[in-house]
């Protein structure tokens, strides 16, 4: 113990520094007797912990994700409501528009759907590429066929493919509720034109008429809604979104079929007869004149959908549309994209060799006069999206910003009780003593769990979601601090009675010094080490709260409440992603924090060494 | 001694009351039209106007809710004492009756789940404070490390993917078969236990890693002590030691900690028995709490009060059993 041997190197600050992060004992570890002679208990601590490896993980890990929690969300700003059925439970991956290498250059038409795409080769080739989620999976399985396929569709959950010789290719989600694979044979070989939507398609044969099939049974009888186009008129293009199908007529005529909300039916009078071109988002549409200006119309709350960009009305040859967004091809080949510019889908590339667009969910395609193939938009979800098509990415950072916050408020809420308290009882004793004792006693042994639900539940209808966190974390607070003020109070009426501070009493240290110099220095240590693993105990709660569904409410993500889909089989079965990204968030923290704690534990008390 | 425990006897009952006075008055002034609260919804849209009028007086008269809030409790209080804990909402049946099914459910796991966590803890934990700084001690260090970080539920939610759906081996929710219900005896018992199986695994494994730490330090602390360093220079054989000298002395931290988890036993672990939709406590508190049950939450809220207390009594009386130098005046 007592070799004095080796000699104390005198090292820079910054060999100090580097020897204090990364634990490495340069002049190896002090004898007691030298520790005590050269450094404060101060630096004996802070040195004794950074002396440890498991220490050094659990503070890069806890930090680490305190800092993604905090800068990440900054790049990835989140709507609290804003939510998008079309994109549920999409898988990971960001591979949504990346078009297979072996045949870029060789396209010879294609068609883009939410989330995947799909494209015809020169040698009648049908190729899939995208990322869809579980239901649609078939959808990347087009049929392998050789023949001379002339167009193709896709649809949401499946997609369609004409021959020459007008027959029709249908594949995707096989569930016999929705027939939409079913085409009636009848018309088989006899299709010039078809497209695939919701769960309905629509075709049109070579003499000009209109067929339908697919839907559950309550669509079935829209798709009788075809009739809608006069017989007399020689339909060209048909067109879907997720509610509906658009038909364009030889005459220049538009007409929507089937049920739909308001806004899209209500084509403008005046575009009748003079349509070239169409497309449709959710609830807006776009016509493309003959004089190469366009006309939308629709919902009028879509505002950005209505600013057209200045300067190319008249210059128009293509429209598209995705969900929210349109997008232009112009005689000089260029594209403009504009609408939401959400998942930067209306941040069109600056090109002049654009010969056709296809535009559909947040993804655009355009081709080149090369037969290259440039994108923009949507390309997908590194971490998938949750049921309400939330990108789980974003909301799992944001997530750690809340979960961290309130731990951390809690924690604060119970440091402040509990070292207050413990102060007063130890300092003053007495009946205060007694009181504080009892109270700690009472509210130390309510069952934890249950309380809080109660509290919860009886008062977090008064809040709104910010106000209902801030109650939380002054519940989880106000349940917790028993053990901290015990133990302030203990170490308060060890420190009261030793010598160092009868010593400074009988110097004549003032009261008040006496408390912030001499006491409260021991004290908070070991209140520091227990309010540090109390951190982890309070997020673990506000999680186990959040997952009942009596912590935070759900617009606002926690770790908690984004786990709690996973009470179902079918997510923990097939939509890994929407669990296992939070929950590895979730345990590396803790168990940060906890190794930080057992750290400065370990560090704090030099009894505990290796305890 | 008598003394003491009849002074602390009144003391619980001090606090029950006043715990149970707080917890009445926190739902009986929650905002909300007593039909809503009293009357099961399906009767509420069935019955006519003046129907629903008369089954509010009835509610009001037999409630005493047109009496003040103090009043009403001690109605409450004269209920309680007369057996009479109110009728749950849910299944329009005595709250007694009500509870008693998963009550048992609980039991059953908590006791199952305490013999596995102590017949693997307590060995466990010694053996890491004898062996301290080597392999084992380190793996179960770190392992009780994970283990501490990660929340019940999800040892849950780890539990179903690795057991039900990749190996197959459980069930993944629910109580018991139901297609086909078992048939015998033991045929039911085996398929209880198959239900069981998974949340009592991940209730133990959420109990253990605190518990282990906790047997390490305190049996650390008593093989620091001189007794244990006298018992060896008299040469005593190091079993002898370590079983009847060093652990003897590190019981009382274990018993305290004992006695935290006797009182968990009956509230059941809420988030475990939600994600495997398994019938106890737990599960009943949330449903009680999700339908407004507030008869079922009054009664469970103080009856789990009234264990934790008494709890503790057992336990300061348990001290000295375990340490004949406690003594209580």
């Amino acid at each position: 113990m007592m070799d004095n041997k080796k000699s104390t190197q005198t090292r820079s600050w910054f060999g100090n520094f580097m020897s204090m992060m990364f634990g490495e004992r340069l002049g190896g570890k002090m004898s007691l007797a030298e520790e005590e002679q050269v450094q404060s208990p101060f630096r004996t601590i802070v040195r004794e912990f950074f002396r440890r490896k498991l220490t050094i993980i659990g503070l890069t890990g806890f930090f680490s994700v305190l800092l993604a929690s905090i800068v990440i969300p900054f790049f990835f700003p989140m709507e609290l409501t804003d939510t998008d059925a079309g994109q549920a439970n999409v898988r990971p991956g960001r591979a949504m528009m990346r078009i297979p290498r072996d045949i870029r250059g060789n396209i010879r038409t294609m068609d883009a759907g939410a989330g995947y795409g799909i494209a015809v080769t020169y040698q009648g080739d049908i190729h899939a590429w995208g990322v869809v989620s579980g239901i649609a999976e078939p959808l990347m399985r087009p049929p392998q066929t050789n023949r001379n396929i002339v167009q193709v569709s896709a649809g949401y959950y499946h997609a369609l493919a004409v021959t020459e010789c007008g027959y029709v290719y249908a594949w995707g989600n096989p569930n016999p509720a929705f027939v939409m694979l079913d085409v009636p044979p009848a018309i088989q070989g006899n299709i010039r034109h078809v497209s695939a939507g919701m769960r309905t398609s629509v075709a049109i044969d070579k003499d000009g008429n209109l067929h339908s099939w697919g839907g559950v049974e309550l669509d079935r009888r829209d798709t009788a809604a075809v009739g809608r186009v006069p017989r007399t008129e020689n339909p060209i293009q048909i067109e879907s979104n997720i509610f509906t199908f658009g038909v364009l007529t030889e005459e220049g005529n538009l007409y929507v079929l089937m049920r739909t909300p308001r806004g899209i039916r209500d084509i403008p009078d005046e575009v009748q007869g003079r349509v070239v071109d169409f497309a449709m988002t959710d609830h807006n549409g776009i016509a493309l004149l003959n004089d190469g200006t366009v006309a939308i119309w629709g919902d009028s709350l879509a505002r950005e959908l209505f600013d057209i960009p200045a300067g190319i009305q008249g210059r128009i040859i293509g429209v598209g549309a995705g969900r929210e967004h349109f997008t232009a091809l112009l005689t000089d080949g260029s594209v403009v994209s504009w609408g939401s510019d959400r998942n930067g889908r209306t941040n069109a590339p600056a090109i002049t060799d654009g010969v056709g667009i296809f535009v559909a969910g947040d993804h655009n395609y355009v081709l080149r006069a090369d037969g290259t193939i440039t994108t923009w938009g949507l390309s997908g979800f590194i971490f998938g999206t949750d049921h309400w098509g939330r990108c789980i990415f974003t909301r799992m950072w944001h997530a750690g910003r809340y979960s961290l916050l309130i731990g951390m408020v809690a924690v604060f809420v119970q440091g402040s009780i509990g070292l207050f308290f413990g102060g007063m009882s130890g300092f003053y004793g007495g009946k205060l003593d007694m009181f504080l004792m009892r109270l700690a006693e009472v509210v130390g042994s309510l069952p934890f769990l249950p309380i809080a639900l109660i509290i919860q539940f009886r008062f977090r209808h008064l809040f709104d979601e910010v106000q209902g966190m801030m109650f939380l974390m002054f519940v989880l607070g106000a349940l917790s601090w028993p053990p901290l003020m015990r133990l302030v109070r203990a170490q308060i009426l060890q420190a009261r009675e030793s010598e160092y501070v009868l010593a400074a009493r009988a110097l004549g240290v003032r009261q008040f010094k006496l408390i912030f110099r001499h006491i409260l220095p021991n004290v908070i240590s070991a209140a520091i080490v227990l309010l540090t693993l109390a951190l982890a105990g309070s997020m673990l709660t506000e999680t186990t709260l959040s997952f009942i569904g009596f912590g935070v409410r759900e617009p606002v993500p926690t770790w908690g409440n984004m786990l709690s889909g996973a009470q179902s089989s079918v997510v923990l079965r097939d939509m890994w992603w929407r669990w296992i990204f939070p929950a590895v968030a979730l345990v590396t923290v803790a168990i940060s924090i906890n190794l930080v704690g057992d750290g400065l534990r370990e560090a704090t008390d030099p009894r505990a060494q290796g305890r | 001694m008598a003394n003491f425990i009849f002074r602390r006897i009144l003391y619980i009952v001090l606090v029950l009351f006043m715990i149970s006075f707080i917890i009445f008055m926190l739902f009986r002034t929650m905002p909300g039209d007593p039909i809503e609260m009293f009357l099961p919804l399906e009767l509420q849209i069935t019955m006519q106007p003046e129907q629903l009028a008369a089954a509010r007086a009835e509610i009001i008269e037999t409630m005493g809710l047109d009496q003040p809030h103090v009043i009403q409790y001690f109605f409450w209080l004269r209920a309680v004492f007369q057996g009479n804990f109110g009728t749950s909402m849910e299944t329009r049946s005595p709250v007694i009756d009500h509870v008693r099914a998963p009550m048992a459910n609980t039991i059953v796991m908590s006791i199952m789940n305490m013999t596995i966590v102590f017949a693997i803890t307590i060995p466990v934990g010694v053996v890491s404070a004898i062996k301290r700084g080597k392999l084992f001690d380190n793996t179960a260090l770190v392992t009780s490390m994970i283990g501490m970080s990660v929340p019940g539920f999800l040892f849950g939610l780890i539990m179903i993917v690795v057991f039900s759906i990749w190996l197959d081996i459980f069930p993944m929710f629910g109580m018991a078969s139901m297609m086909p219900p078992p048939t015998g005896t033991l045929a039911w018992y085996l398929d209880r236990l198959r239900y069981m199986a998974l949340p009592l695994f991940s209730l133990a494994l959420m109990s253990m890693a605190g518990m282990i730490r906790y047997i390490r330090s305190s049996m650390i602390e008593a093989l620091n002590m001189d007794c244990v360093r006298t018992a060896r220079a008299k040469g005593l054989a190091e079993k002898t030691v370590i079983y009847s000298h060093a652990f003897r002395n590190a019981l009382i931290p274990i018993v305290t900690v004992m006695a935290g988890w006797f009182i968990g036993i009956f509230s059941g672990s809420l988030a475990i028995e939600l994600t495997f939709q398994w019938q106890g406590m737990g599960q009943i508190m949330i449903n009680a709490l999700n339908l407004r049950d507030i008869p079922v939450l009054m009664t469970m809220n103080v009856f789990y009060a009234l264990i934790a207390y008494v709890g503790i009594l057992v336990l300061d009386i348990l001290y000295v059993f375990i340490d004949p130098r406690i003594r209580y005046t």
